[in-house]
């Protein structure tokens, strides 16, 4: 019980370290100027976001809506697309018109996340972001949130994600467990 | 703007009576409610941490209530020489401690209120971020990660969200996780969580914080027993979390290395893996019929004594003022 007790102690003091390690501090230089960028433009433009040589931390990636989100999927699935082939693709299950679809297309270019060309009288989209580093940076920008999340004691983790574990601990429950399965209990 | 100010001294000064009873009271009631079901345990802590809300609230507004049945009303017998929790007649402006606990109630609920408002912020921006950094699968949020992770988050509409590492692993290891989570989705437990910290504001600082926790590992403990029953055997649940526990503490020892979700592993893993260890607790008196007599039972008993009470909180008030 008393082990429970300060195991509890611990848990609501938010031990255990920080749970994302902030990379180590840029050292300090006179600033020559804005910085150079060393992104390829994409269709003349350059995105924060894309480059993290501007920015001393990469920026969040920019904050996607449903219809958005699908556009970009399928964009990744099929490499390049136009405003039709997207709206057959994502936009009539949804019983939206094209418009609405060629309109989140054009949020995704302003946004960074597609370049595009001209042919002939309408534009193709590709991605300019792949689904894996989109998803990862997404990821670790969410990861703070579950480190806060953790911290407050609202994660409902199948494992509680911040107390430290103890390998011995570990080992000994391991063998509680066999000890019962061969006792034939469950 | 003075009796406003002296029910909220009043209010103060009974829930920092009711947390302190609680907290001396808190070892009798581990032991009590470690007998309950799992999710019994959970309406057990749930009503810990709401009764300095409710028998303040109760109180003070029971005390309000007499001065508005004209056969209670007693405030000029008494004199004004004491402060009146009194709606009709011209209270005593509350004293330097009054003044002082109300202060302290007032800014402790608002930063409370804001600090739940800031985590429940956090909390739909972390479940969005995630959501459009994973894959659905079967009603399951797929998350790129190398490390055993399974989670709920969002207050309203929790999802449920599972690293692919797990995804991928073994049934038997998935089965009990997937179902584990899948309790906690059910029962709402991250707005259990998020209402526990509203009403953890009304108890004194470290008897919340205990409670808070004392109701997360109930929630825990009820995932698992739900889990067990899905899957028809607890050691296959205790297989699975301790299969977790390593892997994220294997994860801490590397730093964490090719993965930015949290890496460690967790000190209530024991208490979880004893407890299924242990046949299923199956004593459930809390039931929502029984709960409701009490409150009928609680409230008959108040307006029976409507006027001690009235008189117990102004002697209070007096004395502190």
């Amino acid at each position: 019980m008393a082990q429970e007790d300060a195991a509890a102690r611990e848990h609501s003091q938010g031990r255990g370290g920080s749970l994302v390690r902030a990379p180590a501090a840029a050292p300090r230089r006179p600033s020559p100027g804005p910085p150079r960028s060393t992104q390829t433009p994409i269709d003349g433009r350059t995105f924060p976001w894309l480059d993290p040589a501007v920015t001393r931390r990469p920026p969040r990636l920019p904050r996607l809506g449903a219809l958005e989100l699908a556009a970009l999927e399928h964009l990744w699935a099929a490499g390049e697309a136009d405003v039709a082939e997207t709206h057959a693709a994502v936009g009539r299950a949804r019983g939206i018109r094209a418009n609405t679809v060629g309109s989140a297309l054009e949020r995704l270019h302003r946004k960074g996340l597609l370049g595009r060309e001209k042919v002939s009288h309408a534009y193709r989209y590709r991605p300019a972001i792949d689904r894996e580093t989109f998803r990862a940076r997404k990821v670790v920008e969410a990861a703070g949130g579950l480190d806060a999340l953790a911290r407050e004691g609202w994660l409902a983790a199948f494992v509680d994600l911040l107390a430290d574990s103890d390998r011995d601990a570990l080992t000994e429950l391991e063998r509680l467990v066999r000890r019962k399965r061969e006792e034939g209990g469950s | 703007m003075s009796l406003t100010l002296l029910s909220i001294s009043a209010f103060v000064i009974v829930a920092m009576g009711v947390s302190l009873a609680v907290a001396l009271a808190r070892p009798l009631l581990r032991r009590g409610v470690a007998t309950l079901a799992p999710a019994h345990q959970v309406r057990a802590w749930a009503i810990a941490l709401a009764l300095p809300l409710l028998v303040a609230g109760a109180a003070v507004g029971v005390a309000m209530l007499a001065s508005s049945i004209p056969s209670l009303d007693h405030c000029l017998a008494h004199g004004t020489h004491h402060p009146h929790l009194c709606a009709n007649h011209a209270p005593v402006s509350p004293g330097g401690l009054l003044l002082v606990l109300a202060a302290a109630g007032l800014a402790r609920g608002l930063f409370a209120t804001l600090g739940v408002a800031r985590a429940a912020w956090a909390s739909r921006r972390t479940a969005r971020g995630l959501g459009e950094g994973s894959r659905g699968v079967a009603g399951l949020r797929v998350f790129e990660c190398d490390q055993p992770r399974a989670f709920v988050i969002g207050l309203f509409a929790p999802q449920i969200f599972v690293s692919e590492a797990l995804f991928g692993a073994d049934e038997g290891v998935r089965g009990p996780i997937l179902a584990h989570e899948a309790a906690h989705q059910r029962a709402r437990h991250p707005l259990g969580r998020a209402l526990a910290t509203l009403l953890g504001a009304a108890h004194l600082p470290f008897v919340g914080r205990a409670l808070r926790t004392h109701l997360a590992t109930a929630q825990e403990l009820h995932a698992d027993a739900v889990a067990a029953r899905v899957v028809g055997d607890r050691l296959r649940v205790a297989d699975a979390l301790l299969h977790v526990a390593r892997g994220v503490r294997a994860g801490g020892d590397h730093g964490g290395a090719g993965s930015a979700i949290p890496a460690f592993a967790a000190c209530d893993v024991a208490l979880r893996v004893r407890a299924l260890l242990e046949a299923e607790r199956t004593r459930a008196p809390l039931t929502f019929p029984a709960l409701a007599l009490a409150c009928v039972a609680a409230a008959l008993g108040l307006a029976a004594a409507v006027e001690p009470v009235h008189h117990a909180l102004e002697h209070l008030l007096a004395l502190l003022s």
